[in-house]
């Protein structure tokens, strides 16, 4: 029975190492990523899809897309929605993105910071700041 | 001794029952207001003819549904919320029933007046829809909603109060219709489970 609750105690330990040796920033990141990832799924998957698969040539992808080689482009187009043609992967989709009134630049920060990490693999926090200040044309 | 017999009878009786529950033998209901008639036979409930004009600009009829079942649903195509999830779900029937020419799709307009034959065709072919499986119809608002209403029994309305909908209120139901026009599933196109469930009704359907 000790030796059970020496190992658990030990467990916990490792654990508890783990949470600690987390740096405050990689903590935002993964607390944007989650954040995220829920508006995403609110304000974004229903015509981006679930995957970021995008639907045929109606609307395009996200993952995989060369559109996210911009990110300013990116942060404006859900900043001020879209009204005319846009080209992902060579493939041209007509139609408008709507603007979102509701979501704040923080909503934008955290959508941003969650697409990026999901489909680039990257570990940057997009910023509130970053929102606030862009310019877009 | 009369203990053992009880349970023998009750395991007996149990696995008649789940063998019973098998995908062969599984039946789907007949949906609708379904009546009794002068000799005392069940009529079911049945969608009537009907004329809407397709995304190229042709009648279409019940006539090209004729032994055929087929899957209808309602939409528009500048609706922002559920329209893109039913289409998505759409698009993966008609891609695992590509070949089946037992099974059509009919998806009906509910904004006829900004969903014209081009805009239709338009529709049609960015979604990658190339077969004449699937067909995008239009036609009179009045005669959509109410085949909408009354036969398809799913709610497809305008309504300007619903301004983040896009205009309009509508069902995103699937609505799975047999080879004799009578309704034998109703399905939430937006949930992937449930459309599973459907393609495995429309197997069952195929079968016989």
């Amino acid at each position: 029975m000790s030796y059970c609750l020496r190992n658990s105690f030990l467990l916990l330990l490792v654990a508890l190492s783990g949470l600690a040796c987390k740096s405050p920033e990689a903590i935002k990141h993964e607390q944007y990523v989650i954040a995220g990832a829920e508006l995403y799924a609110k304000h974004c998957s229903n015509c981006h899809g679930n995957e970021g698969q995008g639907l045929g040539k109606l609307y395009p992808p996200i993952k995989g897309s060369d559109f996210l080689e911009n990110k300013n482009k990116v942060i404006c187009i859900i900043k001020n929605g879209s009204n005319g043609t846009v080209v992902v992967n060579g493939v041209s989709y007509e139609g408008k993105m709507p603007k979102n009134k509701k979501l704040f630049d923080l909503d934008i920060a955290q959508i941003t910071t969650f697409i990026y990490d999901k489909w680039s693999g990257e570990k940057i926090t997009t910023q509130t700041e970053e929102v606030t200040r862009i310019k877009c044309d | 001794m009369k203990k053992l017999l009880f349970t023998i009878t009750i395991l007996t009786g149990l696995s008649i029952s789940i063998w019973s529950c098998g995908d062969s033998n599984r039946t789907l209901p007949y949906l609708g207001q379904n009546t009794i008639g002068p000799n005392g036979d069940t009529i079911y409930h049945q969608i009537p003819d009907f004329t809407f004009v397709n995304q190229d600009g042709d009648t279409l009829t019940q006539e090209f549904f004729k032994g055929k079942i087929y899957i209808a649903d309602f939409f528009f195509t500048t609706c922002p919320t559920i329209c893109p999830i039913m289409k998505t779900q759409m698009l993966r029937i008609h891609e695992k029933f590509e070949n089946e020419p037992g099974l059509r799709i009919l998806s009906h307009t509910i904004d006829p007046r900004h969903d014209s034959v081009a805009v239709l065709k338009k529709y049609k072919d960015k979604l990658g829809v190339k077969d004449n499986q699937w067909q995008f119809v239009t036609g009179e608002q009045e005669k959509i909603y109410e085949i909408a209403q009354k036969s398809y029994m799913v709610s497809a309305l305008e309504d300007s109060t619903a301004v983040e909908e896009g205009g309009f209120v509508h069902s995103g139901a699937f609505v799975l219709v047999d080879q004799n026009r009578r309704i034998r599933g109703v399905y939430d196109g937006t949930k992937e489970i449930e459309v599973n469930k459907l393609i495995k009704d429309i197997e069952l359907l195929l079968k016989k």
